[in-house]
């Protein structure tokens, strides 16, 4: 039913428990999962996004890498600009079926329950998205 | 872990897909499939006004019963829960979700939100909000 699955990861704690569960759903669905690292910073610090393109490449690489063990279809990617924004671009453009997404991740503030990045793709997706909590 | 799926229907064009997603969803995780419907009341500002939520709870039964038809007509079983509640139905799906263990609440991005300007229905935005467990919002 899902063939192609956008999994943003960000690196935070609560990552391990969403490309848990994106690898369980998945080997049952047979979807293929897309790792996708967003490194959100200020286009006018162009010295500094080589580096971080370069430094935040593990990210989803790790997650692929966990997945491609349990013989999931997988890949990871890296994009530059706003988080919420490219991830919804991204599932449009590329037409995936599904988005799998934390409901929590760098967000400062312990009192939300949904993070921002995670609330404004689930305000604008067009294909369904499933949060992970 | 054993799926155990809420899925809130509301009676809107959208439920049939809904369910059928569903349906499809429950034959690929395993698992149970329970329908949630809630009454919303009106939040009175005279609490002794007398409300007669009848009609309101027979249209809610017809509801479940339509959707539970739909389900057993896909080869599955499902239960079905009648709840009520004062104002946003989304408090009251977040509060049976937890208290029966359910780990995955599906619903429509926009049930009777009949504006296609608003993207993502205040039911939904309450339960994606405030559940404690997984939530996938189905679009278009």
């Amino acid at each position: 039913m899902f063939q192609r699955a956008l999994v943003p990861v960000d690196g935070s704690r609560y990552m391990s428990g969403v490309v848990a569960h994106a690898i369980a759903i998945a080997k049952k669905t047979g979807c293929s999962l897309t790792f996708l690292y967003v490194v959100n910073v200020d286009p006018a610090a162009t010295l500094e996004l080589e580096k971080q393109k370069e430094s935040s490449t593990r990210i989803p690489e790790e997650c692929r890498r966990k997945a491609a063990a349990e013989d999931v279809s997988a890949s990871s990617r890296i994009e530059v600009g706003s988080p919420a924004e490219t991830i919804v671009e991204i599932s449009v453009r590329e037409r995936f079926d599904l988005i799998i997404i934390g409901s929590r991740g760098y967000s400062r503030l312990k009192t939300l329950f949904v993070g921002s990045v995670a609330d404004e793709v689930m305000e604008q997706a067009s294909c369904p998205v499933l949060l992970v909590k | 872990m054993v799926e155990k799926i809420l899925v809130a229907v509301d009676g809107s064009e959208t439920m049939e897909r809904t369910v059928r997603f569903a349906c499809d969803l429950v034959k690929v995780l395993g698992g149970s499939l329970t329908l949630i419907h809630v009454v919303e009341m009106p939040v009175m500002i005279q609490p002794d006004l007398m409300f007669d939520s009848a009609p309101l709870t027979r249209a809610g039964e017809m509801i479940l019963r339509t959707a539970q038809k739909q389900v057993e007509q896909n080869g599955l079983k499902a239960d079905i829960i009648l709840k009520h509640q004062g104002g946003n139905s989304g408090h009251k799906i977040v509060a049976v979700a937890e208290e029966k263990g359910f780990t995955l609440i599906v619903m429509h991005a926009r049930g009777q939100s009949k504006t296609a300007t608003i993207l993502l229905g205040s039911v939904s935005h309450t339960v994606a909000h405030n559940a404690s467990c997984s939530v996938l919002i189905l679009r278009p």
